[in-house]
């Protein structure tokens, strides 16, 4: 049984392992499908995001643009400039206006105007530049352009006198009434600050805007030194390490085209993605928005923490629990356990018990059928002479001696009858643990002194030759119990020894000891037969005619209800001794020995 | 007894069993979740896309490189602006390659050309009086580069000056003003005294007005600075005070002060080395303009044909600009919105003028 329990144990543990591995294995195995999608999900939303917010920055630029040309296209319109009045105070006036229109804009950094010859003739800027009236820049290819098209033109990237790296819009100053081309109003926007408006140029480890013209030069883009050199030169391959991912994403974006790209030129990896800037439908510039990837995952890496750690914290609370339960089922099982082993040792206990109850009950029943059958024919032997006797008596011609002698019989087995009748009683209160002792102070001496009286009174007829003696301690000896059962045993004692001796001497002495005192009755009769020994205290044993049987078993039980013991001291021919013990109260035994160490 | 003790002691072994494989077990799948999360952390992959373009070639420039260097402003509307424009005519016109430097300070100059002697230029042209014995002292060092010095009066084996007769036209501007003056009074604010050519334009201006209207007072002021239109102005306001109402300036930024003042009066002005009526259509008539387009072309034509001298190159007078047919780089601007403001026969007494001088009938002394 156990080898059997022992292996279903240990498979069932392995078991319980196994589910629990492939289970926390599947859980985690989905956990990370589950991430990985998460992972793509978020990363495409923001590459999306990216895509859209170029898209919009690039709509932004070219609609601020625009703007600037209409205000430009405003600018040409103006009755001065239309009239090829194109310095002089009031011009002055609407250019400082028209300056400041465009500064609500964006960032204009000059506005001028020049003639039909391309040399400026009226430039308002910003505050600490100067300005370059009678310069010509009509070697400029912007203002080439833009005489030869008559049309506004957004020009490629080029150094001012300043150094400053710039871009202009131009618009034609076109006479209305007769079409000729009187000069052209240039606006001039500082690309760095132009393109600062629309997003960070400046820090490299954060997303940044780069821009370029048609020709690739940079315009703005995080690393200032660049600005102004052209993408496909040297020095800026130089700096990307000459990544074919990035140059052909940007010839595509050169071309016209939106895109993005991933790459990385030895910084980090990058998501780029870009889009054209475009006027009337047109590309005049072109816009990439770089985001350094980790930003990217970073952002994702912190939602999938936050998710990780509340998922782990659900697994570790959960295993937390399994072992919790387990732990609390251990020790309900072992408490449980107990409380089985408990339980059927008490059954065991009270099954001996039922036992050992039923076979007591048993011989009991046995003992009392015997005490019954024994009772029975104790109680009728008497009343066979009493009815002979009363038989005897009803003769007609009857001496008055015989009358006597029959009266007798009669009273002396009527007296026996009452005598076994009440021993019968002591013995059912005996049995049925229902005599009751009382409990006071008593003189021993007078005690037995009074008893041994008593049963001289009572044998003076019988044993005529019967010297009955008291020879113990002449004083008071207390004891605590029941005088008048105590006076019982010392009459039961008695007859037992004058029944047994007739003729000789009984001899009651008492023998004080430290606690208790012990009472003799010695007699010179025929002793005690060997075959009833053994069984001196027991009910109906006897060897007399003349006892019930019952009177030793009676003495005992009282001893012993006192807390003494009796017994019998014997030989064949030297007459019997009884002995019992009475534990002193406890004054008396102080007193005595008191008495004695005095 | 023996066997009930055994018995308990095999549970209690039992259970102690699974206690032992649970915690197991836990830490297990607590191990395995641990490597799992890590695992899917590190495990995914940035995309990587890197590859290396070859290397695309830088054209080399052929071209002349020059350097146009002045101690001028090129933001002064005036002689620094003729400097601009006039590199910026070499790039369309030749084709060359030129880096610019404006607002370098006299002391400077030295170093500035030292500078860019080393920097392998082919050509610096410095615009400026200052620059020519500056010029000389580098040149001798750079052989090879050529030099040239606008308005200086030095030469050697790779220098040339290019020194405009500007007062050809200042004498045209005198005769006009003199003509024109309600007061018969006219003004003339200079840069700087030390400047021998602003001494002979100044005679020029003299000798114009003089010679339409004896009884002309000419005034004559220096200013020490050629960047200070404050100055300029308090100059001409002073001028204007004395009965003065033309003033011609030759000043640089100094002189849109100049201008500015004869605005703020409602007199007139002659601009400088621009045509500047743009700075004040009102005020100012007319000006006397260097022809950058034309202003190098001598030199250039030398170099084209490696034959380089150094020599000093006096252009004076053409009658329009970028007169093909002469070889002046001087020329009187258009009256502008004055056109119909000056009255015919002072037009054409100034256009007969200017044909007299252009003809050498009127010589003006330097």
């Amino acid at each position: 049984m156990t080898l059997i329990s022992g292996k279903l144990m240990y498979i069932g543990v392995i078991s319980v392992i196994i589910i629990a591995v492939a289970s926390y294995g599947l859980f985690f195995f989905f956990q990370r499908i589950n991430e990985t999608s998460i992972r793509e999900s978020i990363f495409e939303q923001e590459l999306d995001r990216q895509i859209k917010s170029t898209s919009s920055i690039s709509q932004h630029i070219g609609s601020d643009l625009r703007l600037v040309t209409a205000i430009l296209q405003q600018l040409a319109d103006s009755t001065y400039l239309q009239n090829e009045m194109l310095s002089g105070d009031n011009v002055t006036k609407i250019l400082e206006e028209k300056f400041e229109q465009l500064n609500s804009v964006t960032k204009v950094d000059s506005l001028l105007i020049t003639d039909e010859e391309g040399v400026i003739t009226n430039q308002k800027v910003s505050k600490g530049l100067k300005t370059f009236v009678n310069i010509d820049i009509s070697s400029n290819e912007y203002m080439k352009q833009t005489r030869e098209s008559r049309q506004p033109v957004y020009s490629n990237g080029f150094t001012g006198i300043d150094g400053m790296y710039r871009i202009v819009i131009t618009y034609p100053i076109i006479s209305i009434h007769d079409g000729h081309y009187i000069g052209t109003v240039v606006a001039s926007l500082p690309t760095i600050q132009f393109f600062k408006n629309y997003g960070n140029v400046n820090d490299i480890n954060s997303q940044f805007l780069v821009a370029f013209d048609t020709k690739g030069n940079l315009l703005a883009v995080a690393s200032n030194e660049l600005v102004g050199k052209n993408f496909f030169g040297n020095e800026t391959q130089q700096f990307i390490n000459y990544n074919e991912v990035l140059n052909n994403l940007t010839h595509h974006l050169l071309a016209g085209n939106t895109g993005y790209a991933m790459y990385d030129y030895g910084r980090g990896e990058r998501l780029n993605t870009q889009a054209p800037i475009l006027v009337e439908s047109k590309p005049v510039y072109f816009l990439q928005i770089v985001t350094p990837t980790d930003r990217i995952y970073l952002k994702i890496n912190s939602v999938l923490f936050s998710e990780g750690v509340k998922m782990f914290s659900l697994l570790t609370g959960t295993t937390a629990a399994i072992i919790v339960l387990v732990f609390l089922l251990r020790k309900w099982y072992s408490i449980l356990q107990d409380e089985v082993k408990k339980r059927t040792r008490d059954l065991n206990e009270s099954n001996y018990k039922l036992m050992a109850a039923n076979e007591s009950l048993k011989s009991k029943d046995e003992a009392q059928n015997q005490f019954i059958n024994i009772a029975a024919h104790e109680l009728r032997t008497p009343i066979q002479p009493i009815l002979n006797a009363i038989y005897l008596l009803q003769s007609p011609n009857l001496s008055q001696q015989k009358r006597n002698q029959y009266m007798d019989i009669i009273k002396r087995n009527t007296e026996k009858l009452g005598r076994l009748a009440e021993d019968i009683l002591d013995v059912t209160k005996i049995e049925s643990h229902s005599l009751k002792l009382m409990d006071e102070r008593i003189d021993l001496y007078d005690l037995l002194v009074n008893s041994i009286e008593d049963f001289k009174r009572n044998i003076q007829f019988i044993y005529k030759d019967l010297i009955v003696s008291y020879e113990g301690v002449n004083k008071p000896i207390y004891v605590k119990g029941d005088r008048l059962r105590l006076n019982q045993v010392m009459q039961n004692l008695l007859d037992n020894a004058g029944k047994f001796t007739k003729k000789g001497s009984i001899t009651v002495t008492t023998q004080l000891e430290s606690d208790m005192v012990k009472i003799l009755v010695k007699d010179t009769g025929i002793g005690i037969h060997p075959e009833i020994f053994p069984k001196l205290f027991s009910k109906f044993v006897t060897k007399s005619d003349r006892g019930t049987g019952l009177g030793l078993f009676i003495a005992k039980s009282i001893v012993e209800a006192h807390g003494g013991n009796i017994w019998a001291e014997a030989g064949s021919h030297l007459g019997a001794t009884f002995i019992f013990t009475l534990p002193l109260s406890d004054q008396d035994s102080v007193e005595h020995n008191d008495r004695d160490s005095s | 007894m023996i066997g009930i003790h055994h018995r308990n002691s095999m549970q209690i072994l039992s259970s102690r069993k699974i206690f032992v494989s649970v915690i197991l077990a836990a830490v297990l799948v607590t191990w395995i979740a641990i490597i799992l999360c890590s695992s899917i952390s590190f495990q995914n992959a940035y995309a990587q896309a890197q590859n290396k373009s070859s290397q695309t070639p830088s054209s080399a420039n052929q071209s002349l490189k020059i350097a146009y260097l002045t101690d001028g402003l090129f933001s002064d509307a005036g002689w620094g602006a003729f400097a601009y424009n006039a590199g910026q005519e070499i790039i369309s016109k030749y084709g060359y390659e030129v880096s610019f430097l404006d607002n370098v300070s006299i002391p400077n100059i030295e170093t500035t050309l030292k500078d860019y002697a080393d920097r392998d230029y082919d050509i610096i042209i410095a615009q400026g009086y200052e620059w020519g014995d500056p010029v000389i002292k580098v040149a001798q060092k750079y052989p090879d580069i050529k030099f040239i010095v606008f308005t200086g009066q030095v030469k050697s084996e790779n220098v040339a000056s290019i020194v405009p007769r500007q007062q050809e036209a200042a004498y045209l501007l005198g005769a006009l003003a003199g003509m024109l003056s309600k007061n018969h009074t006219i003004g003339f604010i200079g840069g700087d005294e030390k400047y021998p050519n602003l001494k002979n334009i100044y005679e020029g201006y003299k000798q114009g007005a003089l010679h339409v209207n004896s009884t002309t007072r000419v005034f004559e002021t220096y200013l020490g600075d050629w960047d200070n239109e404050s100055k300029g102005r308090f100059a001409a306001l002073s001028q204007i005070k004395e009965g003065a109402d033309f003033l011609l300036h030759v000043a640089d930024t100094s002189g849109q002060g100049v201008i500015q003042a004869a605005k703020e009066k409602g007199i007139y002005a002659f601009g400088a080395v621009s045509d500047q009526n743009k700075l004040a259509p009102d005020t100012v008539v007319t000006s006397f303009v260097l022809d950058p387009i034309k202003a190098y072309d001598s030199i250039f034509k030398m170099i084209y044909g490696n034959n380089f001298t150094g020599m000093i190159f006096t252009p004076g007078l053409e009658l329009t600009k970028n007169s093909t047919t002469e070889d002046g780089i001087v020329y009187i601007a258009p009256f502008h919105g004055f056109q119909n403001k000056i009255p015919a026969d002072i037009q054409a007494k100034f256009s007969q003028l200017t044909q007299d001088v252009r003809n050498k009938k009127i010589i003006i002394p330097e």
